[in-house]
């Protein structure tokens, strides 16, 4: 007999280990579908070898929620800047990785054809129909992480949201994660069958391969995944309600929920296994009689109802001595989907030269600094890197670049917020946007948090009836909000004050600092809290 | 969840006939399989759920009540997830609920505990228990159990009276009286010189003896006490200002003189005009003057549930019931106001032999007027604000 009674006495460890377990559920579902993808491609392009792609998308959906983690906090310039820098590093490692298993030759004939046709470094086939899934996995992979982020709630968010500071409906996130996650399952489903069937006319238009007997345990895994992360994604959207609903929740249950979960998805999977699926052919193919015959039906109705139509349109057309629109669509080869080869001219030498110059320069820059700005957000793998020696090198004559390339940017930055200063005199409206539903404050940065405070005092005097006026100043704001609420006066100059220095100074605004900061807000809400009581 | 998982249901029911491919049926029945099995478990699991709560169903304002709610699962299932809530009424508890997500092993026994605190008396339900659960994945809906409220009786606080000082006509009692003509022989209370009209029947034979002077036995006068405490709980009838705390006063005033009547030994009965949760018809039914301890307990049963209503008037409520009262009994008429009516009533009540003793709680409108006509009867009147002025009651 045990009594439970302690309340989320173990919360960060579960909510760790649940985030953990979750990354690792979809990074193995991503490379469980990118096989799909693999085999798929395989039999589009006879000579398409990348066996490594799958673990390829695995890393790269690992290095997304890697880099959501890393770039919350982060303002929303510096984090398109980080993403832009990312892209151009998996564009270029992507590019590397079809080299690397097309082999060098390719390698050294598009080099030349970048020169004249920058393009088709992105619209090269293979290249091209790698780049589409990769592009596909990193979005799916942030707004997974995006999702688990805002679906797993903390004890500051739960204060948050009992406060009425943040809103969101776990349900609709969770509901959201479910379709996608059925959605991929659904494609990835297509292709193991595309694959594996002779798809007769369909097959011979896209220029398709024979069917081939690929292994389809890939899909069978996908969904395995899929249904411990929607068990994994319900125990946190649970936990979220029974905290915001102030339900004690049993110690063991994290680890319980596991343990049972996988016993229950062992069985089940054993169920799915043993369960015969081959004598029921006989069934299957008078199905798909049934199914041929329904659509042909249907077929038949369709054109029964516009086949008048048609006609009416075709003699209108005539009429008029036009040429009808209705046109039997030219068929469409996949090769002319992509750029035609380099076309050859008469080059001016120095012409030449110069482009030459400028493209490989401006290339190997904007790579370079991307490459570098990417690897100084991942501190530990850029230590790991300068510990060999040529890159130390390479490390040093960046230094310079870089130092250049801060001043630069720290004066552009500059001018930019003075001018965006001037033209919008009205930007304390817009950090307004702060208090909108689904903000996470999490997310914010330090000094954010602070006007994040302030902001909220300003809502929660309003609803207390001291309503701020547009002619007020932060500090006149505060002298009315003391006259109303005298007990507080102190903590209500104190968060002015911090909003203010957080609003219009360069100051630093450090974690400490904020914390001090919603000490202060506590207490005035609790004032203000009596007063509405 | 629903819409989604049947649409790939049916797609992969579709893409399996169309193509023929047999593994696309190993991942149809791996969903199926997930939805059925999951449901079976959670419907079974909630079927093998029995759970009782434990706790003591009567108690004191400001007693603390542990409640146990024992929970065996009987199945060879776990219940991955059990949410319990008790729901429970502000007055007896902090919390509207008490809440807890746990998880429960096969055949496994837990005893959740909370404490109960009632401020107030009262009868209160506690719960409805439920239990609910689920499957892993949240596809089949919740499944729910409900174990029906049982009841929590509080009584009303109970004020010590030292002495009470009510009057009876009763003789023979068991209580000390200063008028001698109630003296009661079996409390011989010593002896004193013969004078003349002392009954020939009270000399001590013995002791004349002995001194050798006639000498009567003397006794301690006393009265039986048989008192009929009418509460009236007509909210009417109470000013309205201190209408909710008045009428708490009363009660508790009634709960303290039948507290002291029965700790006297003496019998005490209760009539009220209020209502009973579950009395007949919802009212409060009389209960007749008895002693002894378990009576007390009754009568304070019925002190705890009463409710104020609007239905009948004091005085109708007297009118009602002096005709089944013995004589000599003393009415103890607890309520707010005085009205030409009730005093009507009290002066019947005197012609027909019985004591008249009126409490006033809370603030009663021409409370002169009530003294000056009381007095008139003989009536003894005591005003009360608060539950301290029931100790200062002195004849």
């Amino acid at each position: 007999m045990s009594t439970n009674s302690n309340l989320f006495p173990n919360f960060d460890d579960v909510q760790k280990k649940s985030q953990t377990a979750v990354v690792l559920l979809v990074v193995l579902m991503m490379a469980s579908a990118a096989v799909s993808y693999t085999q798929f491609l395989q039999r589009v392009f006879l000579g398409w070898k990348i066996g490594v792609f799958p673990v390829f998308c695995g890393l790269l959906s690992l290095e997304a929620f890697y880099v959501h983690t890393k770039t919350k906090t982060h303002e929303p310039r510096q984090r398109w800047l980080f993403h832009i820098a990312e892209w151009i590093t998996i564009l270029v490692l992507l590019k590397v990785l079809v080299y690397v298993t097309g082999g060098s030759v390719s390698f050294i004939a598009d080099l030349g054809q970048w020169e004249n046709n920058f393009s088709s470094f992105f619209t090269e086939p293979h290249y091209l129909m790698t780049l589409v899934p990769v592009l596909g996995i990193w979005v799916l992979s942030t707004g997974f992480a995006f999702d688990l982020d805002r679906l797993q709630l903390d004890s500051e968010e739960l204060y948050l949201e009992n406060h009425e500071l943040v809103e969101r409906d776990r349900r609709d996130i969770r509901r959201r994660m479910i379709e996608i996650v059925m959605f991929i399952g659904a494609g990835v489903l297509l292709l193991a069958v595309m694959v594996r069937t002779d798809l007769g006319g369909l097959g011979q238009t896209l220029q398709l391969g024979a069917a081939m007997q690929a292994p389809v345990i890939n899909v069978v895994v996908y969904f395995l995944l899929a249904l411990m992360l929607l068990s994994q994604t319900q125990f946190d959207y649970l936990r979220g309600s029974w905290m915001w609903s102030g339900v004690p929740v049993s110690l063991r249950m994290g680890w319980a929920w596991v343990r049972y979960g996988l016993i229950f998805f062992a069985v089940v999977a054993l169920v799915a296994y043993v369960l015969p699926t081959r004598y029921t052919v006989g069934f299957l193919e008078v199905a798909k009689i049934v199914l041929d015959w329904f659509m042909l039906v249907a077929m038949g109705l369709l054109t029964l109802i516009f086949l008048p139509i048609y006609k009416l349109m075709a003699w209108l057309f005539e009429l008029f001595g036009s040429k009808s629109p209705v046109e039997p669509a030219p068929q469409t080869n996949l090769q002319q989907l992509f750029p035609p080869a380099n076309q050859t001219s008469t080059p001016v030498p120095w012409l030449e030269v110069l482009k030459s110059l400028v493209f490989w320069t401006v290339f190997v820059g904007v790579i370079g600094y991307f490459l570098l700005y990417y690897l100084r957000q991942n501190r530990e793998l850029w230590a790991k890197l300068t510990q060999f020696p040529i890159l130390r090198w390479v490390m040093e004559w960046f230094t310079g670049l870089k130092k250049w390339f801060r001043a630069a940017n720290l004066r552009v930055g500059e001018a930019i917020k003075a001018g965006r200063e001037r033209l919008f005199p009205q930007a304390a409206a817009r950090m307004a946007g702060l208090l909108r539903p689904g903000i996470q404050f999490r997310n914010l940065n330090s000094r954010q948090k602070v006007i994040f405070f302030y902001l909220n005092l300003v809502q929660r005097g309003s609803q207390r009836g001291v309503v701020r006026r547009v002619s007020q100043t932060p500090s006149d704001y505060t002298q009315n909000l003391s006259q109303s609420f005298p007990e507080v006066k102190t903590e209500l100059e104190d968060l002015t004050g911090a909003f203010m220095e957080a609003r219009y100074s360069l100051h630093e605004v450090n974690d400490e600092h904020v914390g001090w900061v919603q000490q202060q807000w506590r207490r005035v809400m609790e004032a203000l809290k009596k007063i509405g009581e | 969840m629903g819409t989604i998982f049947v649409f790939l249901v049916i797609l992969l029911i579709a893409v399996g006939i169309l193509s023929g491919q047999h593994f696309v049926f190993t991942v149809l029945y791996l969903l199926v399989g997930v939805y059925l099995i999951g449901r079976f478990w959670s419907t079974r699991v909630i079927q093998s759920i029995s759970f009782q709560r434990k706790y003591t169903h009567h108690a004191f304002p400001k007693e603390e009540i542990p409640v146990d709610i024992q929970l065996v699962n009987r199945s060879l299932l776990p219940a991955v997830w059990l949410r319990v809530q008790d729901l429970l009424p502000i007055e007896i508890t902090i919390n509207r609920s008490f809440q807890q997500a746990l998880t429960l092993g096969p055949h496994e026994k837990v005893t959740l505990r909370y404490t109960l605190t009632p401020m107030k008396r009262g009868y209160y339900p506690v719960g409805p228990l439920q239990l609910m659960t689920g499957d892993l994945l949240g596809l089949a809906t919740d499944e729910r159990r409900e174990l029906k409220p049982e009841y929590l009786t509080v009584y009303p606080r109970v004020v010590p009276l030292t002495e009470l000082g009510l009057p009876s006509r009763s003789p023979l009692g068991t209580l000390k009286h200063t008028q001698p003509v109630f003296e009661d022989p079996t409390r011989p209370a010593g002896k004193r010189d013969y004078q003349r009209g002392d009954s020939l029947r009270r000399i001590d034979w013995k002791a004349s003896a002995t001194i050798g002077r006639l000498q009567v036995k003397q006794f301690e006068p006393s009265i039986a006490l048989e008192t009929v405490i009418f509460l009236n709980l007509n909210g009417e009838e109470y000013y309205y200002r201190s209408r909710v705390d008045a009428t708490e006063l009363a009660i508790v005033v009634a709960a303290s003189i039948a507290n002291w009547s029965i700790q006297n030994k003496q019998s005490a009965g209760l009539i009220t005009n209020g209502l009973d949760p579950i009395g007949k018809d919802g009212l409060a039914q009389p209960v007749p003057p008895e002693k002894g301890r378990a009576h007390l307990m009754r009568l304070l049963e019925t002190l705890a549930r009463v409710k104020v209503s609007q239905t009948s008037r004091a005085a109708q409520m007297l009118r009602q019931h002096r005709g089944h009262l013995s004589w000599g009994s003393t009415l103890v008429v607890v309520t707010g106001q005085v009205g030409e009516d009730l005093f009507d009533e009290f002066f019947q009540a005197q012609r027909a032999g019985m004591s008249i003793v009126v409490i006033l709680c809370g603030e009663a409108t021409h409370a002169d007027e009530v003294n000056r006509r009381a007095r008139k009867y003989g009536i003894p009147v005591y005003s009360l604000w608060a539950e301290t002025d029931v100790e200062l009651m002195h004849s």
